[in-house]
């Protein structure tokens, strides 16, 4: 069952620019008080495994999100808990997930951002950085192949996982298929703790979509509104058939690379460059200075936020964990297939 | 108010503990949910410990300083009914079984001493036996004895799956009969028996002091009879002859119990007579037939049915005149009589061969526990006994 | 008229393109090529738009495959040697194999491994790949050594919901030949065949060293000794019941496969029966695998790396005097 803030289809389209900024504005709202409660619960000890969350990214995968429609397909990495709300995914499955609940989508056999649901084409990530974009590239030449036109595919990827074989092997097949594939490639300076330096030798990161053969574009990832105009055009570009688009978004992360890490290695002076300010206050500052709402006005949305988080996490921590005892264990959906001798 | 636990989480993969550097929350004070109370510093960073629930802190057990491992309660906080029940359990509870660090292996010897292993045989075979043909063997009843029937044609003679396979065609052309219980007992019996060395020897004497002395009882015992009670006699004299060598102790008899063997169908009985040495000739006789017909009824009372610490054997009535008995497994000893017969024996008073009725002794032993010079004495005794037999 | 292995497979794709028109095929070279050993041939042209030619990206491959089937599609992903689904080895284990576990839906997707050495193949053309895959979770391996195998096996991998390594054997692909194909369809993976009844002791094998079985067994016959073989035709599930049943009759076991001795499917055979025919065997069961290094180039050398007829019939004499 959905639980979430979003509109009905229909009016997203239509959406003018105000209506487009504050609508991307309160997922990054919603985005940011969900993860810094998912950040409290892991520093109290209620969250096995790594927490790993997308402080800072907010403007870069609302942008997107905001212009996927219901039948586009989506593969979010790591740090696209904005985008993800904006698509669809209730704050349920991120919380259920993240407390392992039995209830959630991936039934506690896996965890944090390994989530998705597939039939409803928000796919699961998995660790290797690179896999997805290859998934991807494939659904949309499925659907081509079955006539169906006038959808994407978004996905996003670090400067770091840009390095993988696995993304320039899927990201060089969707591009010699020539399907409608927005890549949204995220340089947040810091691969974990590898700096940009240490990660690739070409100037900019989005000088590969010449050799990718590819349309690219830059945005400035800490401004909702140049995040917005460049991925609409870049979506579009894609919807209308002019093939596999290469985002690439400037910006900084605003917490370690897991909450386990304290960014100590980060660069001072970049930190306080203009590259790491804070996308959700920058975009308050130009809703306020837009007149299209006040302080108070914002302050509400952030409470309002906050209170579907705690009521989400109030039933949710009362859901139950899954039970190893009642797992069947199973690997394989052709029951009539899997070994007596696992079974036992 | 509950009091929920304020837990040590686990701040790191593969991180395991760590050390509280200070309390940003004093004790008594109100807190919100998700509010950082404690720093500590693990090996990867500096970082928080938020509360669970908003409530008031309650008490720290932890100390400044000191480090904890995942898992460990550093103090309480006093929350609402409702944000209590909603805590659960904590997801990052470490586990029960985490091996301690390596420091405190203090006591481990330092090396492991090496056991050796015992090499596979490079040749294969012999007496071992694959588990296949212990199943075929269980499945069978057979012991390992029956086993060791089957010729073998596997390495070193070992018997294989197919020997046994070809061995059982072969009985099943035979006709089968189910054996009785007494018959599978006494087979086992005889079989343990004979894994010791056993030894027979044996001398002639005379049956006519016994026939003479036996007519003056109302019911007169058997030759048979007469030897159990001198066999009686001599170990009274001598216990240690029926000794029973079990490891490296010798089992001495607790009395003078001697078994007398009966055929019955299908086999022998053996009932006991206890303390013979101390039991009358004159009233053996009696006895003694009551015995044979409660052994032929299958019917011994308890304390006639075994404890024997020597058995007497008569075949003479069965047409044998000289035998190699087998004593049972417990006993040490055995008498054989035959069968009684007109020989011609040497007179010196006469110089002439007189006509004398004689029968065979033999006494089978177990040369474990009796050598030739102990046992010749006995028997020099029994004859002693069995031609002088008023001495009995 | 007569049909071989490898026609078998082309003939089981061109079926499976014709009825269904959710299969495509994607590898390297197999449009206008017809596929590096030949098996997609003339497919391209009866099938437009169906049979394409990938870039050499075998991780590429495998994960659009995964993006695919989510789609409702069936893809077959031909890599060219099954030596290089290595470079794609993350998608199959992590991506593929992992997916229903985790999310609950299942992909139909079949992997078609061109698998196994021919002489003067070399280390990188050779490789015998099901036992590693047959390790992780979610995968079903099939390893077909008939025409009528091969067929059938490929028909059923396509038409299955969950992911399947489909090993077909390069020194197959010419050399084993069949009258005519199956005249009905018919499905059958997880079970294992008594390819030749005995009653001496078992030879368990599969792909192309069930051949030298049977020769071995041809050979040993003259001495009268009477192996049975067993072709196990898919690796994962394992029909271990099969292997159980043909060991109570012979009390010997022995496991014969291509691949390397450390693990593998001859270990896997060895372990279950030591575990569950204990109380069967007459003598220790026994493996016969290729030697641990490379595979090497010389086909003298790899003659010999491998087992044989003779090595399997030199094993079995040893076995019997046990």
């Amino acid at each position: 069952m959905l639980n979430t803030l979003r509109e009905p289809e229909s009016e997203t389209i239509r959406l003018g620019f105000k209506e487009q900024y504050v609508g991307a504005f309160k997922w990054m709202l919603l985005a940011r008080t969900v993860e810094d409660k998912v950040a409290a619960l892991w520093h109290a000890g209620k969250i096995a495994g790594g927490c790993y969350l997308g402080k800072g990214q907010e403007a870069v995968s609302a942008s997107v999100g905001v212009m996927l429609r219901p039948g586009d397909t989506f593969a979010p990495l790591i740090r696209d808990q904005a985008g993800r709300l904006a698509f669809g995914e209730p704050l349920f499955d991120i919380l259920r997930t993240y407390l392992g609940k039995k209830t959630g989508p991936m039934r506690g056999r896996d965890g944090n951002v390994h989530r998705g649901r597939p039939h409803e084409r928000i796919y699961p990530m998995i660790s290797h950085l690179g896999a997805a974009v290859s998934l991807v590239a494939g659904a949309l030449m499925a659907r081509r192949m079955r006539g169906e036109t006038g959808f994407v595919g978004a996905t996003s990827i670090g400067d770091g996982g840009s390095s993988t074989g696995s993304f320039h092997e899927g990201f060089n097949m969707a591009a010699v298929e020539r399907v409608p594939l927005v890549m949204t490639v995220t340089n947040n300076h810091y691969a974990y703790s590898t700096p940009n330096n240490r990660q690739f030798a070409c100037h900019d990161l989005v000088d590969r979509a010449i050799g990718y053969g590819v349309e690219g574009y830059t945005m400035d990832g800490t401004d909702l509104k140049e995040c917005l105009e460049v991925a609409n055009h870049a979506v579009e570009r894609a919807r209308s058939g002019f093939g596999t688009q290469m985002i690439v978004a400037s910006c900084v992360r605003l917490s370690g690379h897991a909450e386990h890490d304290d960014g100590f290695y980060m660069d001072k002076e970049l930190l306080d460059s203009p590259v790491a300010r804070d996308c959700i206050r920058v975009a308050q500052a130009f809703i306020v200075e837009q007149g299209w709402a006040d302080e108070a006005s914002v302050q509400e949305w952030r409470q309002q936020a906050k209170a579907q988080v705690e009521d989400t996490l109030q039933q949710v921590q009362r859901e139950p964990a899954p039970d190893p005892a009642e797992e069947d264990w199973h690997s394989l959906a052709s029951t009539h297939l899997i070994d007596p001798e696992y079974l036992e | 108010m509950p009091k929920v636990p304020i837990i040590m989480p686990q701040l790191g993969e593969s991180v395991a503990e760590a050390t509280i550097i200070r309390f940003t929350a004093q004790v008594g004070e109100p807190v919100t949910s998700d509010q950082e109370i404690i720093e500590v510093e693990t090996n990867k960073a500096v970082m928080g410990v938020t509360t669970p629930c908003g409530g008031v802190i309650a008490e720290f057990i932890a100390e400044v300083n000191q480090t904890y491992p995942n898992g460990t309660v550093l103090g309480y906080i006093e929350a609402s009914a409702e944000d209590a029940e909603r805590q659960g359990e904590s997801a990052s509870e470490a586990p029960a079984e985490i091996p301690a660090t390596l420091e405190t292996h203090k006591n481990a010897p330092a090396a492991m001493p090496t056991i050796t292993i015992p090499m596979m045989p490079a040749k294969s075979g012999g007496p071992f036996v694959s588990p296949r043909v212990r199943s075929k063997a269980d499945q069978l009843g057979w012991q390992q004895q029956d086993l060791s029937l089957v010729p073998g044609t596997g390495k070193n003679g070992r018997v294989t799956a197919n020997d046994v396979e070809k061995y059982l065609v072969e009985l099943e052309e035979h006709p089968t009969q189910k054996a009785t219980g007494l018959r599978l007992a006494i087979s086992d019996a005889m079989r343990r028996s004979w894994s010791r060395p056993l030894c027979t020897i044996g001398v002639a004497f005379s049956l006519e002091p016994i026939l003479a002395h036996r007519k003056q009882f109302r019911v007169p015992p058997g030759p048979a009879l007469y030897v159990a009670k001198a066999i009686a006699v001599a170990l009274a004299e001598n216990p240690k002859l029926a000794a029973r060598i079990v490891g490296d102790q010798l089992l001495l008899p607790k009395s003078i119990d001697i078994g007398v063997a009966v055929e019955v169908d299908e086999g022998v009985v053996v009932p006991v007579l206890k303390s013979l040495d101390k039991e009358p000739l004159s009233e053996l006789g009696e006895k003694y037939q009551q015995l044979v017909a409660a052994a032929r009824a299958r019917r011994l009372p308890e304390d006639a049915r075994d404890g024997a610490i020597a058995s007497v054997t008569n075949y003479g009535p069965l047409g044998i005149t000289w035998g190699t008995p087998i004593p049972q497994p417990t006993e040490t000893l055995i008498i054989g009589l035959g069968r009684g017969e007109k020989r011609p024996v040497w007179d010196d008073a006469t110089s002439q061969f007189q006509p004398k009725q004689m029968a065979d002794l033999t006494v089978t032993f177990d040369h474990r526990v009796i050598d030739g010079g102990a046992s010749g004495k006995l028997i020099s005794r029994l004859v002693a006994l069995l031609e002088g037999p008023e001495t009995l | 008229m007569s049909i071989t292995y490898l026609e078998a497979i082309r003939e089981a794709q061109a079926k499976a393109l014709r009825d269904n028109p959710n299969v495509y095929i994607y590898g390297q070279d197999i449009s206008t090529y017809g596929g590096a050993f030949k098996a997609t041939k003339n497919l391209a042209k009866e099938f437009p738009g169906r049979v394409l030619d990938s870039p050499i990206s075998e991780d590429a491959m495998v994960g659009s495959a995964v993006g695919a089937s989510l789609e409702g599609m069936r893809p077959i992903v031909e890599m060219q040697f099954a030596d290089f689904s290595a470079n794609g080895f993350n998608q199959i284990v992590n991506h593929v194999g992992a997916y229903f576990y985790r999310s609950g839906v299942s992909l139909p997707i079949t992997i078609r491994l061109p698998n196994g050495g021919n002489p003067g193949a070399g280390p990188f053309h050779s490789q015998s790949m099901e036992s590693l895959y047959a390790h992780f979770p979610g995968l079903i391996v099939m390893t077909p050594a008939t025409v009528e195998d091969a067929y059938n096996f490929l028909l059923e991998a396509i038409a299955l919901d969950d992911p399947v390594l489909f090993c077909e054997h390069k020194f197959l692909y010419n050399r084993v030949k069949a009258e005519r194909l199956p005249e009905e369809v018919s499905f059958s993976a997880g079970k294992a065949l008594c390819r030749r009844p005995g009653k001496d002791l078992t030879v368990v094998s599969y792909s192309a060293t069930l051949y030298d079985a049977l020769a071995a067994a041809s050979e040993l016959e003259k001495d009268g000794i009477d192996i049975e073989v067993i072709d196990l035709r898919t690796v994962k599930p394992l029909d271990t019941e099969t292997i159980l049943q043909s060991v109570a009759r012979t009390g010997h076991l022995l496991s014969v496969s291509e691949g390397w001795p450390w693990g593998g499917v001859n270990a896997e055979v060895v372990a279950r029966i030591a575990s569950k025919g204990f109380h069967l065997l007459d003598s220790p069961p026994e493996r016969l695998n290729c030697r641990d290094t490379p595979i090497p180039y010389h086909p003298d050398l790899w003659l010999a790396h491998r087992p044989s007829a003779a090595s399997i019939v030199k094993k079995v004499r040893q076995m019997l005097e046990w």
